[in-house]
């Protein structure tokens, strides 16, 4: 359509994509070296989801920081194979075989993740911090506050993210794939604000919060030290939910064409065109939807096991 | 009924809000809506005077807002954009008039799911509850979240292939402009059906498996199990009841996330309905249209969840408020 | 009737496939028409024996021994948080059919009504229509047991009956529960931590302890003279209501299950052990009148309480509440008056106890003087401050410093998250933002000293402490403000006996030594006896009477102080 992530935006976000891999890297190193982390690591692995999600996890950031290395062919190369012009099946050369510009499929499913993962990962990053930011003030402030801004959060929770999207983004000529990250940002951060406020409310009735303000404390000084440290559980597993819901929206919004230009690699472009090619051409539908599931489920399960380690009640912070 | 009073009234408010923010969101970008969809021509002055006096544009901006607010309340979404040089054949037809079919498919598909996915999401919940932690408790959720988290347009695909082309029982799109008699529904619907009912009963199922699980441990599930009430008792009119309404309403919340998934599926099988409507309308600058069926679903969605809140008042009588 | 040999009961921990012990080898036996109860603190077992012989372990396993029943009595269970165990969707009316139908009865609303009327239920026709919520704890409470005895049970377990209820509500119930035996000729088993409940209501008693029956008997025998040293030591800790005098704390806390020592499990907090209890189990055996499960069981009456003194003499005034209300507007609009024309004063250095049932508007009065709840008429005066009439927010620092509250339960009061340093360092900090590290940390360790903790407990956390190790902590963290004036709101009702000892020992200690004022709500006229200077009786929002406890509680003017006292005193040990 009309809207795209430009060549420049393209280059950012590969950019915040090897910022993103490289830290999830390193947490997981850390998460393994630093021993409590380790200890918090276990427990998830204690819970068979928990251990299914991790392991598909540590996959894929295997994969995306090593597999660019062991490929020998670069995503946007267009091979000339002589007489077949596209579609060659899977072989030595090209394991996965060849899409229809005779691009090596194999290293375009192996990077067809990086818009997805660099925007989502920004918009669950704004989502999360807004959201929880408000919901936690949202219950020290006084209720009539309270009642008139979640009246508004209610009513603008019933847009439709994606058709809200499509709207925003025919009707600003300017807007690119970036847009997703404020649009959608902000619709999710409307469901993070009422799960967290739900959780907060029940820390704010707590003695220890009524103690903080019989001896004088100010309201931000309370929200940073008494609720926030209570809410951090519910806001990780929120953080890790939220974003595998983000991949999903972002992957429907990059279906129909509004996240990447056609020649980066991207998992939904790359199951968008292969689509009617589903039974003819199989090799070059399943990766692309095995890539993105797994990721999807390998983060889904990580955070259902997190909550379970945890102790949460996961059910209010379903989609919402 | 004061509950239900002051529900209804902040469904209203909620609907007057997104009608707020569509109609500032179309406003607001630049240029109007004649200037965008006539400058490709030489500057015809009069004929972009004579589009915003059809339009309504050449009203000041408040007169324009309640113009679109009262239109609304009617059913009157103003008309298509259409440059009557270029588009001999279809006259400048009313929004409303153009959304009315695809609304109807929309919620005979909603519906339809609805009605498929709810109760087996319930049973299969209820089940899972009664079975937790064994293999088929496993088994069932896992499948169900597989299917949550595999991209609807996949699901829809593989569907597809399997039984449009590889078995060939159903056709794999829509031809046609609007579905005109059931036959033609029936023979279109059950794979979009399939879908939509996937993707809701992950959703529906987890739910209703943790409150039956915190029904089932509550203290006066174990009074009336010491109380010597057989255990199909038990499950059904003592730890239902105090299931649902949650599971009711948190289900009502994630249909915003599932009339997304609607557009999705839709666009696949090139279903006639409103999400379809929606994406055409966009590619062909259908700026009012797709204002309205944005709005449309919006009230979709504060609908469901007002008949939800609804429901969960009937079944549960602590919240009918009565003394 | 029933009869319990070597009863052990626990479970299998998930990963070291250990097994752990909540019961270790209970003999009991109980016969038709008997009454017992069962005795002990949080942790003890004595609800885990109770469910167990109603047939009910909830994921627990018998590991040894059995629960013997001849001729298959039929049991029945009646739990304790009557307004949770009523399914809540569902009408009285409704819930008693069904049991009765289970329970095959033919005509089914008469036996209804019969049950309703035998619990004392005013009105069963209404009633029968309402759902749970729209009833009394009372009522509630009554409703269950109505619903136990529709089975017409020939042993009835009662779990806690009496936490959730008010002194005057408690009395009534008990009254019933022994016309309820008498006439019906059940056999019953009271579980409970109130020893006062158990010797209005059982003949026998088992005292638990550990998971274990340290003594067992007659229960007049085993309140004025247990011979286990665990029996004389919870008695001694409960509060007086005759004297005033301070109950005598036990040092230590209960073993948690899995934890427990080898040999007699209190052998670790007794005074008398010696080598042998702790290498070998003591069996309960008979010892003059009881039966006692130690090694040496004691003879001879022991009583060492203290007495508390009054405040000295020529003390200035601190506080004045004069005729403040407050009203809170209800659902329906009606206004409802949580405190009406209260006035209150008082002296440096003095405690002033406020009593009262539930909804008398007690923690309210608290919670104005804490500037947290605005009031609608009257004025509070605190000498040298001038602003202590706004709320909390507006107050300077200063006056903010000078009041200070500990709240009910230290589980919620302490932010888990927190270190206890960290809880400590925060007041101070506060109040004196430009004190240095080590000023600090040494007025950190003096309240530590002052309330008995030591420094290893700084670097933990919350859910490491017990409760009487976290109460102490909510103290030393009014107490490192140096107020004038400590609230204490109800502080040791969420605790066990032997720990609400050694708190109300502590606070006699801490205002002897820092000379604060404080103001103690409770519900408990003993607790009020032991500590209080002042009191002041507390009804619907007004005050009954007001003066000096010892006169009050010796010569009570008004019906209702009288009423109060007496039903206490019904129900105490």
């Amino acid at each position: 359509m009309m809207a795209f992530l430009d060549p420049i935006s393209y280059y950012l976000a590969d950019k915040i994509y090897y910022l993103v891999c490289t830290a999830m890297f390193i947490t997981m190193v850390g998460l393994v070296v630093i021993k409590p982390s380790r200890r918090l690591l276990g427990r998830i692995w204690r819970h068979w989801n928990g251990r299914v999600g991790l392991c598909f996890i540590a996959a894929h950031i295997l994969i995306s920081v090593f597999g660019p290395w062991l490929i020998p062919h670069d995503p946007y190369t267009q091979f000339d194979l002589g007489e077949i012009a596209r579609y060659y099946p899977p072989g030595l050369e090209f394991p996965l075989g060849t899409d229809d510009r005779n691009r090596d499929f194999l290293a375009r499913v192996v990077s067809g993740g990086r818009a997805a993962i660099a925007v989502t990962c920004l918009t669950a990053i704004l989502a999360i911090s807004w959201g929880a930011f408000a919901g936690i003030f949202l219950t020290l402030m006084p209720r009539w506050v309270d009642g008139v801004v979640m009246r508004i959060v209610d009513a603008l929770i019933s847009v439709p993210w994606l058709a809200f999207l499509l709207l925003a983004m025919t009707l600003f000529a300017g807007a690119r794939g970036f847009s997703f990250v404020p649009i959608v940002g902000f619709f999710y951060s409307l469901a993070v604000l009422r799960v967290v406020r739900a959780h907060a409310t029940t820390i704010v009735a707590l003695d220890y919060v009524t103690a903080a303000r019989a001896r004088g404390h100010r309201i931000s000084w309370i929200a940073f030290h008494e609720v926030l440290p209570n809410c951090r559980d519910v806001i990780l597993v929120e953080l890790a939910m939220r974003w595998t819901w983000l991949l999903l929206a972002f992957a429907v919004a990059s279906f129909f064409g509004l996240m990447v230009e056609i020649p980066a690699p991207d998992w939904s472009l790359m199951i968008a065109s292969s689509r009617t090619l589903f039974l003819s051409y199989p090799y070059l539908f399943w990766p692309p939807v095995i890539m993105l599931s797994t990721l999807v489920i390998g983060i889904n399960f990580t955070a259902d096991g997190l909550a379970k380690a945890i102790g949460l009640d996961r059910r209010a912070a379903d989609m919402v | 009924m004061s509950r239900l009073l002051s529900r209804l009234i902040s469904a209203l408010f909620a609907a007057w809000l997104v009608a707020t923010l569509v109609f500032v969101a179309v406003s607001a970008r630049p240029g109007d809506l004649c200037t965008t969809m006539l400058d490709r021509e030489v500057a015809d002055i009069q004929k972009l005077v004579d589009c915003r006096a059809i339009h309504g544009l050449d009203k000041p901006f408040l007169t324009q807002y309640f113009n679109w607010l009262s239109g609304m309340l009617v059913g009157d979404f103003g008309r298509e954009l259409r440059d009557p040089v270029k588009a001999e054949s279809r006259r400048n037809r009313n929004v409303s008039d153009v959304i009315a079919p695809a609304l109807d498919a929309t919620l005979r598909l909603g519906l339809i799911s609805a009605m498929i996915a709810i109760p087996l999401a319930m049973i299969l919940g209820i089940a899972s509850a009664l079975m937790r932690n064994r293999w088929s408790d496993l088994a069932i959720s896992t499948t169900l979240i597989m299917f949550m988290t595999i991209p609807e347009f996949a699901i829809a695909t593989i569907l597809q292939g399997i039984f449009a082309e590889w078995l060939g029982w159903t056709p794999a799109v829509f031809f046609g402009s609007k579905i005109s008699n059931s036959s033609q529904f029936w023979m279109i619907a059950p794979l979009p059906i399939a879908c939509l009912s996937l993707l809701m009963m992950a959703h529906i199922q987890r739910l209703m498996r943790s409150s039956m699980i915190d029904a089932l441990n509550s203290d006066f599930a174990r009074t009336a199990r010491l109380n010597g009430i057989p255990r199909w008792r038990i499950i059904l009119l003592h730890c239902l009841p105090s299931a649902l309404p949650p599971t009711i309403s948190l289900s009502a919340l994630t249909v915003g996330y599932l009339l997304s998934g609607v557009t999705v599926i839709e666009s696949v099988f090139n279903y006639p309905g409103l999400g379809r409507l929606l994406l055409n309308s966009l590619y062909d600058q259908q700026t009012y249209l797709a204002a309205a069926v944005v709005l449309i679903l919006a009230l979709m969605y504060i609908a469901i969840n007002f008949v939800a809140d609804v429901i969960s008042m009937f079944v549960d009588p602590r919240q009918r408020g009565a003394a | 009737m029933l009869d319990i040999r070597e009863l052990s009961v626990g479970y299998t921990e998930n990963i070291s496939g250990r097994k752990v012990e909540i019961l270790s080898r209970v003999n009991l036996s109980i016969a038709g028409g008997e009454t017992l109860g069962l005795v002990g603190e949080s942790g003890s077992g004595k609800s885990t024996l109770g469910y167990a012989i109603a047939g009910h372990l909830s994921g627990l396993e018998i590991q040894n021994g059995s629960i013997d029943t001849k001729e298959n009595p039929r049991i029945a269970l009646v739990q304790q948080n009557a307004g949770q165990a009523l399914t809540p969707t569902m009408s009285i009316g409704r819930q008693l059919n069904e049991v009765l139908k289970y329970a095959q009865v033919k005509n089914r609303t008469e036996k209804a009504f019969e049950l309703m009327e035998g619990v004392r239920l005013p009105d069963p026709k209404s009633l029968m229509k309402r759902l749970p919520h729209q009833l009394s704890g009372g009522q509630q409470q009554r409703v269950l047991i109505a619903l136990a005895l529709a089975r017409n049970p020939e042993i009835l377990v009662l779990d806690e009956p009496t936490t959730a209820l008010d002194a005057s509500t408690k009395e009534t119930l008990l009254e019933l529960l022994a016309a309820l035996q008498k006439s019906q000729g059940f056999a019953m088993l009271i579980v409970s931590h109130d020893l006062g409940i158990i010797r209005t209501a059982c003949a026998e008693t088992a005292v638990m302890y550990a998971g274990a029956f340290v003594e067992l008997g007659n229960t007049e025998k085993i309140i004025k003279g247990g011979h286990h040293p665990y029996t004389r030591a919870l008695v001694e800790a409960l509060p007086h209501i005759e004297e005033r005098l301070l109950p005598n704390a036990i040092e230590g806390t209960p073993p948690k299950p899995g934890a427990r020592p080898e040999g007699c499990a209190f052998a670790p907090r007794c005074l008398y052990a010696e080598d042998k209890c702790r290498h070998a189990v003591p069996p309960l055996a008979p010892a003059q009148d009881t039966k006692v499960a130690c090694f040496f069981p004691l003879v001879d009456l022991r009583k060492t309480s203290t007495a508390v003194p009054e405040p000295g003499e020529g003390k200035e005034r601190l506080l004045a509440v004069n005729n403040i209300s407050v009203q809170f507007k209800q659902h329906g609009g009606q206004i409802f008056k949580a405190l009406d024309d209260v006035s209150i004063s008082l002296n440096t250095g003095e405690t002033l106890g406020i009593i009262g049932e539930s909804g008398s508007g007690k923690s309210t009065l608290l919670r104005c003087l804490a500037g947290l709840q605005n009031y609608s008429a009257g004025e509070m005066i605190l000498e040298g401050a001038e602003d202590f009439d706004r709320p909390v927010e507006k107050r300077k620092r200063a006056t903010q410093r000078r009041l200070q509250m500990v709240f009910q339960n230290p589980s919620t009061a302490l932010n888990p998250n927190h270190t206890i340093e960290r809880i400590l360092e925060i007041p101070y900090a506060l109040y004196e933002p430009k004190s240095s590290r080590s000023e600090r940390s040494n007025a950190i360790r003096r309240e530590l000293d002052l309330v008995r903790l030591t420094d290893q407990h700084l670097i933990k956390r919350p859910r490491e402490l017990s409760g009487g190790e976290l109460q102490r902590v909510a103290l030393a963290r009014g107490l490192i403000a140096r107020p004038d004036l400590l609230l204490l709101d109800e502080i040791t009702s969420a605790l066990d006996v032997s720990v609400q000892a050694a708190v109300l020992d502590l606070l006699v200690k801490i205002q002897r030594s820092v000379g604060c004022a404080m103001i103690l709500v409770s519900h408990d006229i003993a607790v009020m006896r032991s500590i209080s200077h002042k009191l002041v009786v507390l009804k619907n929002g007004r005050i009954v009477e007001a003066g000096l406890t010892e006169q009050i509680l010796s010569h009570p003017k008004e019906a209702y102080t009288q009423s109060l006292i007496k039903s206490a005193k019904a129900i105490t040990a």
